[in-house]
């Protein structure tokens, strides 16, 4: 009995860090657009749905990966001009315009996703079979350990990236106060496109990759922007470390009470009890974008 | 003739800001520009600088049409330009303020840390909070952050606004002679922007008084700190 | 006095009057369904257009208020009438309820919040609806309210809601308040206001039109479902707000209705394409933005001397 609950628990632990770290980084993806346009980008969710939706049509799972992701890119790209252009079109109290650019590309890709998929979960089978064994813990999937693996570097790299190279510093100036920025000789256009571009093309690789674990439904693009609003207010939009970090705890969490409760109802329980935390979060110190 | 601005009108949305101004800055010198509150001498500066572009008129840097030119351009040709607000990038280090100079990367490495020495013996806390947060400091120290970062840059022209509101006097004196400094022995131009005429005075060779978007008085800073004309049209004594 | 009665509004009011002698009744029950949505549109731009937030979760209120209607009859043997009175105070609440929770956040973080919220409140719903006494989700309860009677309610409430509306946002402090909010909301809270009180009051108001528009929908249709609680229609609310003209109240009403009942009625056609029109419409609007509040200048101007000689 006991030797069950032992072989359990790394594997609910593992479990955790594998669905906490793409989590992560797809919050990590959101925050970094977030802050480029300064906007919500509602459609965040959706366009990496786009993507996975779009690898299903596929016949090749990894070029077809590539593909969906390269796609996504410069919708992403298109969201993240226009929601730029019109905040500097509206004057410059109003955010409604800009929110209301994301939100009706919001609106298409989801109605062009619940035609694509019909109120069906899709969930192919890993394109790497096999299991990997673990020592003590057992065998475990050798897909998700990959896709974990994949997640936890990526994070790595983007952190390096951004804080640690020259490109980076100019990237996460032009977050601050891009007009700064162009008067000290750099083409502002340059960071933006580049981060709107990468973190849509990685948000759309992400959930591609994860859609074998997960599965794929025409509500997973808003779970996607819930989980990642969630986790970059908790953290701060600013502190990618915190979070990741947030992620893979949250992620932990969710796994250890989905062994002996119904996942749907662990994940109200997180989102109530998360909603509690940012209220009085919220009261004490008022977050703005 | 270095900068050569001519008739420009600006305009934010329908509000006319700018209607028909003039007026030049030579090589080598210190020019300031001075108004009360809300004349347009920011926008005159943002203007330049390629911030707002001009619905009519010209500006001319070194003989070359500038007008329309988006900042990053105008920046390249050797302007650099320090805000009077949002004037550093907050969420980076100090140290990273400072990478940030304008046309760093046209110096060499050991001119680059040369500057950057002297910078921090002007300045000893800067050295010391060089990898602390720019949000940190003081609106003090960030003003003098903001200078001092683009003071490691290389330019021809110097446009700043209202560089010593904020400053307490010892600060503002060692600026007052840290742009002299720069002026003589680097032949840098300046066009200053400020509310404090005194002090702008000080150090500049020429002096424009703006208002409601015009330019209405020029003179040699020695015969404007003497004239009644100016008194009135700040609305201080000097 | 000298009263002239423009023959184009007196035709337009008369045939409205007498719709339900003229239409068949399935077709009046769509007209009356799409002004129904049209109210509930209508009651978002009292937050989106005045107050310049969005509120994803205004659907909830909607639906507690149908709900209202239906298991007070299913469960309390209640006349639908009642009910349908009781709704705005139940939209009330609701509404009241979701504004403190949200009214501390500002903003983009307000939306994603009511996004949240919203969320929330629907899986419960979809779970557990078994536990209230329909497992499919769907009540059948049998509306003992006329349709015609339904439909007049309904012009009533359209006039009512808009006038009452209308009267807040111009002549009372809510109004000032909420523009203020649209405009500069950590200005205003220097000057001393509780603009969380503001924004939670705002949210309550509407909340009782939204109610009540779900009363109304439930008591004519007689049956509803879990799924009516879907973000999806608050989503389609708030676009058809974007597209009808924020803050001018009769916009998002008339062109909330109006686009509705085409979406019913070509449903077989149009079917999957409508959020994918009423998405291209939102962009579209905002690319335009200048042109489009002038567009609705001329329309205001266009209606005022329309009232004048009326």
């Amino acid at each position: 009995m006991l030797d069950e609950v032992l072989k359990i628990i790394p594997q609910v632990l593992i479990g955790g860090l594998i669905f906490g770290s793409y989590t992560g980084l797809l919050a990590i993806g959101f925050a970094l657009i977030t802050q480029s346009s300064k906007s919500i980008n509602i459609a965040y969710g959706s366009v990496a749905v786009l993507g996975a939706a779009i690898t299903t049509y596929m016949q090749n799972f990894w070029v077809g990966t590539l593909t969906a992701a390269l796609l996504c890119g410069p919708i992403g790209l298109c969201i993240g001009f226009l929601v730029r252009r019109s905040s500097k079109l509206s004057h410059d109290s109003s955010y409604v315009y800009p929110l209301a650019i994301s939100f009706g590309f919001f609106l298409i890709i989801q109605e062009i996703e619940s035609n694509m998929m019909a109120g069906s979960t899709y969930k192919p089978e890993y394109p790497i079979g096999g299991y990997v064994d673990i020592g003590i813990i057992g065998l475990y999937p050798t897909y998700t350990i990959l896709v974990s693996a994949l997640s936890l570097m990526l994070f790595v790299f983007i952190w390096f990236f951004l804080y640690k190279t020259k490109i980076g510093t100019i990237i996460r100036a032009s977050f601050n106060n891009s007009e700064l920025l162009s008067t000290l000789g750099v083409d502002v256009t340059i960071p933006i496109v580049l981060i709107f571009f990468v973190s849509t093309f990685l948000s759309s690789l992400a959930a591609s990759l994860t859609t074998p674990i997960i599965g794929l439904d025409v509500e997973r693009g808003l779970n996607i922007l819930l989980w990642s609003f969630l986790l970059v207010f908790l953290g701060g939009m600013k502190n990618i470390i915190n979070t990741f970090v947030g992620g893979i705890l949250l992620g932990e969490a969710y796994f250890i009470s989905a062994t002996w409760l119904d996942p749907r109802v662990v994940e109200f329980i997180i989102f109530t009890v998360v909603i509690g935390v940012m209220v009085i979060r919220q009261k004490r110190v008022p977050v703005e974008l | 003739m270095l900068l050569e601005v001519n008739n420009i009108h600006t305009y934010y949305g329908d509000s006319h800001i700018l209607q028909g101004v003039s007026f030049d800055v030579q090589e080598g010198e210190i020019v300031c520009l001075l108004g009360r509150n809300g004349v347009g001498k920011t926008t005159t500066l943002k203007t330049i600088m390629g911030l707002v572009p001009p619905k009519q008129g010209s500006i001319k840097f070194k003989g070359l049409e500038i007008s329309g030119w988006p900042p990053h351009l105008i920046s390249k040709l050797g302007i650099s330009y320090v805000p009077q607000e949002r004037h550093i990038f907050p969420e980076l280090t100090v140290m990273e303020n400072l990478s940030l100079a304008p046309n760093l990367g046209k110096i060499s490495r050991e001119l680059r840390n040369q500057k950057l020495n002297e910078v921090f013996d002007l300045f000893p806390f800067l050295k010391e909070r060089k990898n602390q947060l720019a949000s940190s400091l003081s609106g003090g120290e960030q003003r003098i952050l903001s200078l001092a970062s683009t003071l490691l840059g290389e330019f021809k022209l110097l446009l700043l606004d209202e560089p010593f509101t904020g400053l307490s006097p010892l600060l503002t004196a060692k600026f007052q002679r840290l742009l002299k400094q720069i002026n003589e022995e680097k032949g840098i131009s300046i066009l200053l922007v400020e509310q404090r005429a005194l002090q702008a005075l000080e150090i500049a060779n020429r002096c424009y008084i703006m208002n409601k978007g015009v330019i209405v008085f020029e003179a040699s800073s020695e015969s404007a700190k003497k004239s009644d004309e100016l008194r009135s049209l700040l609305g201080v004594r000097l | 006095m000298n009263t002239k009665v423009n023959p184009i509004t007196f035709s337009t009011i008369l045939m409205i009057v007498v719709a339900p002698l003229l239409l068949p009744l399935n077709l009046l029950t769509l007209v009356s369904a799409a002004l129904i949505f049209g109210i509930f549109v209508m009651s978002l731009d009292i937050i989106l257009g005045f107050a310049g937030l969005f509120n994803f979760a205004q659907i909830i209120v909607f639906g507690f208020g149908a709900y209202t209607v239906a298991l007070l009859k299913i469960w309390f043997k209640i006349p639908t009438w009642i009910g349908l009175m009781l709704s705005p105070l139940v939209g009330l609440v609701v509404g009241l309820a979701i504004g403190l929770i949200a009214s501390p956040f500002t903003k983009h973080y307000f939306a994603v919040m009511t996004l949240f919220m919203g969320e929330v409140i629907h899986r419960v719903f979809m779970y557990w609806s078994g536990d209230i006494g329909a497992e499919s989700g769907v009540f059948i309860f049998g509306t003992d309210v006329h349709p015609w009677a339904i439909y007049y309610l309904t012009l009533l409430a359209c006039l009512g809601s808009y006038w009452i509306c209308r009267f807040l946002m111009k002549n009372s402090v809510l109004g000032s308040i909420l523009k203020a909010i649209r405009e500069n909301e950590i200005r205003i809270k220097f000057s001393g206001c509780n603009i969380e009180q503001y924004k939670t009051l705002s949210m309550g108001f509407s909340g009782s039109i939204a109610g009540f528009a779900g009363g109304l929908w439930s008591a004519l249709f007689g049956v509803i479902d879990i799924h009516m609680f879907h973000w999806i229609y608050s989503a389609e609310a708030l676009a058809l707000n974007l597209v009808g003209g924020l803050g001018t109240l009769y916009g998002p009403l008339v062109i909330g209705s109006f686009l509705t009942f085409l979406k019913f009625v070509l449903n077989t056609y149009l079917g999957a394409g409508y959020l994918i029109l009423l998405g291209l419409l939102v962009i579209i609007s905002v690319a335009v933005q200048r042109m489009h509040s002038r567009f609705f200048e001329y329309t205001n101007r266009w209606l005022r001397s329309v009232r004048r000689s009326a």
